[in-house]
């Protein structure tokens, strides 16, 4: 890693060294405590109720369980379950990150173009499924989707074409939550939006005067000057994937209905845990997945990050 | 006005007649964007035309057989006090607009409001093939119902509250969290960063009982305060964010700053924050929608509280179980969705204002 | 300066924002919490130990605006009144905190009544037990009650986080069977308290009393009684010009025995497509029904079956060892085929269509007849539809009539088991609360007057309670929600196993039942 240059520019770096250390910490004390105080507590009491047989409908008091060893660990090879439960989520996250990287994009570049009429509305209109409540947005796609009344279908009706039927067919099921989850990239479009905004105008103007066309300066300007936020949206896409859960319980029930299609890794976690009241498993569920995105998560900023464009190269 | 860009007014002022020249040929892609625009917006709003369609339709409609998709109600003849909904019937002299007595399989009994004289009479045919009479008729009841069932007064402003201390403090504590993550050497940082983010690998179902616990051993429950203190101890997501929008901005801006004489928090106010207007904006509006539609954690931390209820829980009760009311559900979503909807096209007009001006600044 | 520029419109927003807060402050009953505990914390004074006492004072601070709000202006200071009088642009709905322990007798038990896991939780009932709650606070002094009605699908959820935590409330219900078996364990056994507080409970049939254990443990004291029938759309039976069902068993429906199969083909005739069709018409089109003859209300898979007699998905014994019933077997078969072949009954798809009203099926108007419990009276118009209710058909010449009996149960972590059962006792017998719940009461000399105030409430509607009473002999035993082995998995199996039914053309239902026996049978084999 570079050396401070700046610092050591102008002062003498032993001292305003352990300053600005003491200053790094005066910023991140927030997290500290905070994490001390609200994140590290069910990160531990999830690892001990792994040990434990603990069952949801008692109070968790030490009489109340036993301690099992490794047994809820040994459980994971036998269950029949994880597998299924991790290809849907696989099989989701395969769609939902790259479908998450790039139409969001594409929607920030339309808004942010000079030649749009009025981007204000465009940009609200753009974010306002954002901002509706996911059960009244599963409420709206329920209705949206269905094959019988439904407008998608109904629309399709009119091409002569007969629509699938969404949300009881296996097959369909997930590419109806990907689009779902198109609805909400208000968030993702916004962000990428704040990023194009601040790419400084002379760079563009200087290679306009270079000869290259639109295209080419997306690919070679735009994409490294915002791949910081890019960075961002991807490794968020990947974590929030794994977690997937909450629209999928209340468009599939507690079961995965169609036929265990929708049984998300999250789902299945919920199952043992508030179902079936199997807590020691489920902490186990919580931790094989928290081991999973960690080892992605940390390969994402190690080798990815290498491609990263910061303006200021101390990371 | 913001669709004109900055820079070609700059420039327009240069020459005139070069100016008039490129807003000409400005207009063909103007129209072709916006054109584009237009489309994948109709596409992208056809749920949201259903949800609007929906709450503005009479239950009755909803479930009616040929009614149209747009809000309507049947249009009806008044016979004997009796409104009778009207129909267009295929007869040897053209269709006629009768009015439905009483529809059986394979007959109905109809009046014709041109001949009332004639009386009810008999006609052949299923009268459930007929094309109805519908006329466009939005009803506000869903509405009216959904208002007067929820006490929206204080359910709006309870959220407000929770959705405003709390994205204040998620701003301040993030935007220092982030700026000690992009700016200071710290032992372990790059550790200590993915420590950050692992506290979000976590799904919330698996921390909601020790929070819970915790919660209720030292008395939080049944008050907002769980869903406001650790708003103010900073969150992943929104660090992770500020920060790497942070390490995207010169470093030597803040050198400059520090040769002044400025320190580091002085620097983070001065400098880097009207630097990070966008993404500071970002995390404003992140955290605000997220706080108005968050559900789950006040439903469970504010059970049998129904006067501190956001607005998230306290509809919820009109998704029944086993009575749902459709119309009824999406006019309430419709009506939660109006203020954030206001919210966030003022923001946005601000700061993408305030935004583009340091883009020509620069 | 330009960066005031820049700065101008956050602080200009949330500027915005404050004022509203400020604005806000001006209720006294809504904010004062959340403004003690938004000033520490934005003060930052962050250990746990200094937010807790603010938790304190914040509680103290509700208490004294409640009482200043309350009556007692005399004794609230003069800056009290003078905020509450400030603000009278503010709507202030000081009776949504009905029962929040104000207007109770100081040494009265407090007491939590905790509402969502069965029926209650939907937004017309609420306000009914919530002034049933008020009440009964008013007209006795030995306990308070205050509400938790928690939204059902997350009822659950919410009452084990708060059964952790240890500060689970104290009556639950109402709840049956299936909904007790997700807190296995968590209830706390009736007998020994009936007996410290002189309760008799030999007044009830010992069956009922058999009823309402769980696992041999009496959880609860028998409250109402819920027998299913046929609800009947009496405008589509006479818009088809048909007789309507009968309403005693044993009666014949149009020269022919009111069979399954009488009542299937009446069904069909009541199915109708887009162009008028009927499902007995070779040119009906399944994929664009319009009117159905049949709903099956909702219920699991073992609802369904028990349908065709009560019975027992094991053999009595060996319970390890799954075996469905062949009675069973044949109503899987009968229903799959009223889904898929008959087309008498809405698919999943149909069900939630806007046709249906998205699973609300018989008040669409759009089902002919609806099988469902004495409660479902709670779940459509039942002043503007025209309805009346029949008898369930007979199978293999047997009428079967699945029951339901949901009551009240106290949690064992109450700290206040006896006051609650005192309650209990009380909640059982109320008249008000049969009403709310459309339970028959357990009680048969409180049917009749239950059956006239019901009919009260209906508007024009004459409907033939009598069937309800008729219903009622014909229980589904062993009942359908009754105890198995590994029974929340079980009740699991059979959730899914409808749905698949519900959603899934095509089936080969023979493998799929043989599928389901076998799931089954590893789950009763992995019971401890």
């Amino acid at each position: 890693m570079a050396v401070d240059a700046a610092n050591t520019k102008f002062v003498p770096r032993g001292r305003i060294g352990k300053g600005r250390l003491r200053w790094g910490l005066f910023f991140l004390a927030p997290w500290f405590i905070g994490f001390l105080a609200f994140q590290l507590l069910p990160i531990v009491f999830t690892f001990f109720l792994s040990f434990t047989d603990y069952n949801a409908t008692k109070e968790f008091a030490p009489e109340n369980f036993n301690f099992v060893g490794l047994n809820n660990y040994s459980r994971l090879f036998s269950d029949p379950q994880l597998g299924e439960s991790l290809g849907v989520t696989l099989r989701f996250t395969a769609i939902a990150v790259p479908l998450g990287l790039i139409v969001p994009l594409l929607f920030a570049v339309l808004v942010n173009s000079k030649h749009l009429f009025a981007p204000n509305i465009f940009r609200t209109l753009f974010f306002l499924p954002t901002v509706i409540p996911v059960v009244a947005g599963v409420l709206v796609f329920q209705g949206v989707l269905n094959p019988q009344s439904g407008w998608i279908n109904l629309l399709l009706k009119v091409f002569g074409l007969e629509g699938p039927r969404w949300l009881s067919d296996p097959a369909w099921v997930l590419p109806a939550l990907n689009l779902l989850g198109l609805w909400g990239i208000g968030n993702a479009m916004l962000i990428y939006l704040g990023a194009l905004q601040s790419v400084p105008t002379e760079i563009y103007e200087a290679s306009v005067l270079d000869g290259a066309n639109a295209f080419q300066r997306f690919i070679n300007i735009t994409i490294p000057m915002i791949s910081p936020v890019i960075f961002y949206n991807v490794t968020l896409g990947v974590i929030t994937s794994f977690q997937y859960f909450v629209a999928a319980l209340l468009i599939g029930g507690r079961n995965g209905d169609p036929q265990g299609a929708t049984l998300f890794y999250n789902l299945h976690f919920y199952r043992q845990a508030f179902v079936f009241n199997d807590m020691g498993y489920a902490s186990v569920l919580a931790l094989f997945l928290f081991a999973i995105v960690m080892v992605l998560t940390t390969f994402m900023f190690t080798f990815l990050q290498r491609n990263i464009y910061y303006a200021s190269t101390d990371i | 006005m913001a669709t004109i860009d900055q820079t070609q007014l700059a420039k327009a002022t240069k020459s005139n007649s070069k100016a008039r020249g490129m807003l000409k040929r400005d207009i063909v892609p103007t129209i072709l964007v916006t054109l584009l625009g237009t489309v994948l917006m109709l596409v992208f709003l056809l749920p949201l035309g259903y949800m609007i369609a929906t709450a503005f339709k009479s239950e009755a409609q909803l479930s009616a057989q040929n009614a149209p998709l747009y809000p309507a109600k049947s249009s009806t003849f008044s016979y004997q006090g009796q409104d009778l909904p009207l129909y267009n019937v295929p007869t040897s002299d053209g269709t006629k607009q009768w009015a439905l007595v009483k529809g059986f399989r394979e007959d109905a009994d109809f009046v014709d409001p041109s001949n009332v004289q004639k009386g009810v009479f008999n006609w052949k045919g299923r009268y459930r093939t007929l094309d109805p009479v519908y006329e466009f008729s939005p009803t506000f009841d869903n509405f009216t119902t959904a208002w007067s069932d929820v006490d929206f007064a204080l359910l709006f402003r309870n959220t407000f509250f929770i959705a405003v201390i709390s994205t204040i403090g998620t701003l301040i504590s993030c935007i220092m969290v982030a700026y000690g993550f992009a700016r200071f050497r710290i032992p372990g940082k790059n550790i200590l960063f993915i420590i950050l983010i692992s506290t979000v690998v976590l799904p919330p179902q698996a921390t909601i009982i020790p929070l819970y616990i915790l919660f209720a051993k030292i008395g939080w429950t049944g008050t907002w305060l769980p869903l406001l203190v650790p708003a103010f101890f900073a969150n992943a997501y929104d660090v992770f964010l500020l920060r790497q929008y942070l390490l995207g901005i010169p470093k030597e801006l803040d050198e400059a700053a520090m040769v002044d004489g400025a320190n580091p928090l002085t620097t983070l106010i001065r400098v880097i924050i009207p630097q990070a207007i966008p993404a500071i904006t970002a995390v404003t509006l992140f955290h605000f929608f997220f706080a108005w539609n968050d559900y789950f954690q006040p439903l469970v931390y504010l059970a049998g509280k129904e006067d501190l209820f956001p607005i998230s829980v306290g509809i919820a009760k009109f998704v029944g179980t086993y009575s749902t009311h459709p119309t009824r559900a999406m006019a309430t979503a419709v009506l939660t969705m109006i203020l954030p909807a206001l919210l966030f096209f003022f923001a946005q007009r601000q700061f993408m204002q305030g935004v583009v001006a340091t883009g020509v600044d620069k | 300066m330009k960066l005031k520029k820049q700065l101008f419109p956050i602080l200009a927003i949330m500027g915005l924002l404050l004022l509203q807060v400020l604005y806000a402050c001006g209720d006294p009953t809504a904010t004062s919490v959340p403004t003690t505990a938004a000033t520490t914390a934005a003060a930052a004074t962050t250990t746990a130990a200094a937010a807790t006492t603010t938790a304190a004072a914040a509680t103290t601070a509700v208490a004294t605006t409640a009482a200043a709000t309350t009556t007692t202006a005399a004794a609230a200071t003069t800056t009290v009144v003078a905020t509450t009088t400030a603000a009278p642009a503010v709507p202030t709905v000081p009776t949504t905190v009905v029962v929040a322990g104000e207007g109770c007798a100081s040494g009265s038990a407090k007491l939590t009544w905790y509402i969502g896991l069965g029926a209650g939780a939907d937004a017309d009932v609420i306000v009914k037990e919530k002034a049933w709650a008020a009440n009964f606070n008013k007209t006795q002094t030995d306990a308070c009650l205050s509400l938790q009605v928690v939204h059902n699908p997350e009822s659950y959820d919410t009452l084990k986080a708060q059964i952790a935590a240890g500060n689970g409330p104290d009556i639950v219900g109402p709840v049956g069977k299936a909904g007790r078996a997700s807190f296995q364990g968590a209830w706390a056994d009736i007998s020994p308290l009936a007996t410290a507080s002189g309760f008799d409970l030999s007044k009830y049939d010992p069956a009922l009393i058999d009823f309402t254990k769980d696992e041999g443990v009496l959880v609860g004291i028998p409250f109402a009684l819920f027998p299913s029938m046929l609800f009947y759309n009496k405008a589509l039976f006479d818009e088809a010009k048909l007789p309507y069902p009968p309403h005693k068993v044993g009666e014949q429906y149009q020269g022919k025995d009111w069979t399954n199969e009488t009542f299937t083909a009446l069904a069909q005739k009541l199915t109708v497509d887009a162009k008028g069709n009927d499902a007995t018409d070779p040119n009906f089109d399944a994929k664009n029904i319009k009117q159905f003859g049949f709903f099956e209300g909702p219920t699991d898979s073992r609802g369904i079956a028990t349908n065709f007699g009560g019975g027992l998905p094991y053999d009595p014994a060996n319970p390890k060892a799954a075996k469905i019933p062949d009675n069973w077997r044949q109503a899987f078969t009968w229903y799959y085929n009223s889904v898929w072949k008959t087309h008498i009954s809405p698919n999943d798809d149909y069900q939630n269509s806007d046709l249906l009203k998205k699973g609300n099926t018989f008040d669409s108007g759009n089902v002919a007849m609806q099988d469902s419990h004495t409660w479902y009276k709670c779940c459509f118009d039942v002043k503007k539809l025209n309805w009346d209710i029949a008898v369930i058909p007979t199978v293999n010449g047997k009428t079967t009539a699945k029951l339901h009996g949901d009551t009240f149960a106290i949690l064992k972590q109450s700290k206040n088991q006896a006051a609650a059962f005192k309650v209990l006792s009380k909640m059982v017998v109320d008249k008000d609360l049969y009403q709310i719940y459309g339970g028959m009461p357990a009680i048969p000399a409180d049917r009749a007057e239950f059956f006239t105030t019901l009919n009260a409430s209906i508007g024009a509607n004459k409907v033939d309670w009598n069937v309800a009473s008729e219903m009622l002999k014909y229980p589904d035993l062993p009942n359908h929600e009754s105890w198995l082995p590994n029974i929340i998995k079980a009740n699991d199996a059979f959730a899914k196993f409808r749905k698949l039914l519900d959603q899934t053309p095509n089936l080969n239902i023979d493998q799929e039942i043989d599928k389901l026996q076998s799931t089954l049978d590893a789950l009763f084999k992995a019971a401890t």
